[in-house]
């Protein structure tokens, strides 16, 4: 899997002095950086399956940093961007951390500024890497159950008891307690707490409105996680 | 007493005998019977008989002549006897017993008997050949005459024609003459040029032969202004050397075109351009004449001139604009060997605290450090060269026309802070000497730094205000004043200092190089707080006269 990967620190500036300097600086904390003079090698060569973070310069000749953070939020890529700039203004930062970057650092730093800012990206990756995979997890474990059992499931995350789902699937409460006990061992649930979490990462939520039984304002936060 | 008798008679025959024998014209009679009774010498030799005797009793047949001839004198004999009347003077072609084809003349009459009856035909027949040859001479030498005067009448009146042509030609000649006149009157009229001939003395003295109108009505001077070849008279003085070496070059035999200034007889200059030409003469071996013609190119070169200040106007908002770029690219220019070096010696402080420093990486920051340390020297020596490049070139200049050529900037860079820039100029400013792009620059950048103390959300609205007056005894005072945030007056001096800036990307040399600028004019510079809000930033110029003492 990609979480046991090593890291890689990207660094895409123009200026060879600094991106070399950046390069140094990130081995000297026993992390592995790689360097590129222009966004366009840097897409060139990017893969989103490598952990890291990136290290980005705003302006730069041909596409800036900016606008590469752009284009990457447009592919789905979600890496972690630590920009700098020799001249940063307020409303070029503003747009920069609005748009999701880790820091926006003004040249010339301190290296533990930028070291920090690393850090943080790659601890940011990291976990988004995680909650992908935890994601990715209960898609697979949701794919297991029976349409039957799905619909049982919906009723369970949308919080009706056993007798109120059995009566809108035209069954009986023991019918829907079998089921339910299927799909808390498919989603290996513990409790049903856990299989709502589940279930929520499995995208199931995003589908509830579509159900005859939805109750707005009742969902959990999309942030609440495991 | 003369008494007729025989003797009478007999000499009266011989007598007549006689003149018949001698006149030169054959005489013959014939009796009716048509055959001869006697002729005279003349006519036996013409009948081809050897004496006259031999003559009778024969006929014309037995004769020389041939038969239609014959035939003819027979008819003509008939006709005088059977008519009883004279056949006169019958010319008639005969060929004679000698060959020869004579042209006679003969007269035939009859002969009567005493009772009156016709018993003969005389004949007398003169050879005119001669007379006809003479005649026909005669005639040929009439008829060539006649052909000759014919011929000299035919030339006469083709001469007469031709001189007719001629003065038809001649006439419409001196209608297109008058037309062309006309029509070069027209153009010399309604174009800018004018031509001229000059002739040139041996000791290249010049005088004017011809001289179109419209040098007149192009420099208001009279043809005599320059009609000794004197165009130093009415040349721009700048332009002397101009149309000195116009002269010398012509002189030498070579073709120019020059362009120079005259001054009109009204002051105004008008410039000309002049395309002049040395007629050679290869006899005298110099330059013998000077054509030429001259355009007014006053309105072209207006315009050029107006082209090239506005040039200038771009180029100088190019180096205004510039001087702020200038800041913001050597920010960066700085910034970067800057953030080498720093985070390369941060890096090997780091390296250096590890148990076993990694000696190949540390020798590779510390030589980074050392690169990009002298890059940085680079920039600022580049900056120094700048600088020195903007010496001042000093005119008299008008500080109120200054100002207002760089309002248009100043407003619209205030636009773009939010603010507005109200200008206070007095109109009685004295003249001053200076370089007027560098007291633009000081003002646009006094203008920025301005508005750049305005940058922060604040309540009053951002105004600055450019005001330029008379400052006793100095000269002129340029204040720019705004309602930013202020100065703290402990630092007010130190704001001239090189690198001295309270502004997070600025480099401290703007109120630097203004002061630097200003004090190079002869003036001063200094800053003061406003009373309510704000700063006032304070230029002193002297006037033209007082800048030496200052």
């Amino acid at each position: 899997m990609t979480d046991t990967a090593m890291p890689v620190v990207f660094i895409v500036d123009d200026d060879l002095g600094v991106r070399q300097m950046i390069a140094r600086m990130v081995r000297s904390v026993q992390l592995t950086p790689r360097t590129f003079d222009s966004v366009h090698e840097f897409l060139d060569q990017f893969d989103p399956a490598q952990p890291g973070c990136l290290v980005l310069d705003v302006r730069m000749p041909g596409e800036s940093g900016l606008e590469l953070q752009e284009r990457l939020a447009r592919m789905g890529v979600r890496i972690p961007i630590v920009f700098i700039t020799g001249h940063g203004d307020i409303p070029m930062s503003v747009r920069a951390m609005k748009a999701g970057a880790v820091d926006f650092i003004e040249k010339p730093f301190h290296d533990q500024v930028l070291l920090d800012a690393i850090h943080t990206a790659l601890a940011r990756d990291r976990e988004q890497r995680k909650a992908e995979s935890a994601r990715a997890d209960a898609r697979a474990r949701l794919a297991t159950l029976t349409p039957r059992e799905r619909e049982v499931l919906s009723g369970v995350v949308a919080g009706l008891a056993n007798k109120q789902i059995a009566a809108k699937l035209g069954t009986t409460e023991q019918t829907i307690k079998l089921h339910r006990g299927r799909v808390m061992n498919k989603m290996r649930a513990d409790s049903v707490a856990e299989l709502v979490i589940l279930a929520q990462r499995a995208g199931v939520m995003d589908a509830q409105e579509h159900a005859p039984w939805s109750h707005p304002g009742h969902e959990p936060s999309p942030e609440s996680r495991a | 007493m003369h008494k007729p008798g025989i003797d009478d008679t007999h000499e009266e025959r011989r007598l007549l005998t006689s003149i018949i024998a001698h006149i030169p014209s054959g005489v013959f009679w014939k009796g009716r019977d048509f055959r001869y009774r006697g002729c005279n010498q003349a006519f036996a030799r013409s009948a081809g008989v050897d004496r006259p005797e031999d003559i009778v009793g024969k006929t014309d047949y037995e004769l020389a002549w041939e038969k239609e001839q014959a035939d003819y004198f027979r008819a003509c004999d008939r006709l005088v006897m059977e008519e009883n009347r004279a056949l006169l003077n019958i010319e008639e072609v005969e060929r004679q017993a000698d060959g020869r084809q004579a042209i006679l003349l003969t007269s035939k009459v009859p002969l009567r008997d005493d009772e009156g009856r016709v018993c003969g035909v005389l004949g007398i027949d003169t050879d005119i050949s001669h007379l006809k040859q003479v005649e026909n001479e005669l005639r040929q030498i009439r008829a060539e005459l006649e052909s000759r005067v014919q011929q000299r009448t035919a030339e006469l009146s083709a001469a007469n024609e031709q001189l007719r042509r001629e003065i038809r030609d001649r006439e419409r000649a001196e209608e297109a003459l008058r037309a062309s006149e006309e029509r070069y009157r027209l153009v010399s009229e309604l174009t800018s040029d004018y031509a001229y001939s000059f002739s040139v003395e041996p000791g290249g003295r010049c005088r004017a032969e011809w001289l179109t109108d419209a040098f007149s009505r192009i420099s208001g001077h009279p043809p005599s202004a320059i009609e000794n070849g004197d165009w130093g008279r009415i040349t721009h003085p700048d332009d002397l050397p101009i149309v000195e070496r116009r002269i010398r070059c012509l002189l030498a035999g070579q073709s120019v075109v020059n362009e120079f200034r005259i001054i009109a007889r009204d002051g105004h200059i008008r410039w000309l351009r002049d395309h002049a030409r040395p007629i050679w003469s290869e006899s005298e071996r110099r330059v013998i004449r000077i054509l030429g013609a001259a355009q007014d190119i006053t309105d072209r070169k207006q315009a050029e001139e107006e082209a090239r200040r506005h040039q200038a106007a771009l180029a100088q908002v190019a180096r205004l604009t510039t001087l702020g770029e200038l800041a913001a690219q050597l920010a960066h220019e700085l910034n970067q060997p800057l953030c080498t070096m720093v985070g390369n010696a941060q890096t090997a402080q780091r390296l250096l605290a590890a148990p076993a420093p990694d000696m190949a990486e540390l020798r590779d920051a510390l030589n980074d450090i050392v690169t990009f340390g002298k890059q940085a020297a680079t920039v600022i020596k580049q900056l120094r060269e700048f600088l020195r490049q903007q010496q001042p070139r000093p005119i008299i200049l008008n500080v109120q026309r200054t100002i207002e050529e760089i309002a248009g900037l100043l407003e619209a860079d205030a636009r773009q802070h939010a603010a507005r820039v109200r200008f206070d100029i007095a109109d009685d400013l004295p003249a001053i000497r200076g370089d007027p792009i560098q007291l633009q620059q000081v003002l646009l950048n006094l203008v920025r730094n301005g508005l750049e103390a305005m940058s922060l959300p604040q309540e009053t609205p951002r105004e600055l205000i450019v005001n330029a007056s008379r400052h006793a005894p100095e000269g002129v005072i340029l204040r720019v004043s705004d309602n930013g945030v202020g100065i703290d007056p402990a630092t007010a001096e130190r704001l001239f200092e090189p690198f001295f800036t309270t502004k997070p990307a600025g480099l401290g040399l703007g109120l630097a190089i203004c002061r630097s600028i200003i004090e190079a004019h002869g003036g001063r510079m200094w800053a003061e707080p406003r009373p309510d809000r704000g700063t006032t930033f304070c230029a002193v110029l002297p006037a033209l006269g007082e800048e030496t003492s200052s």
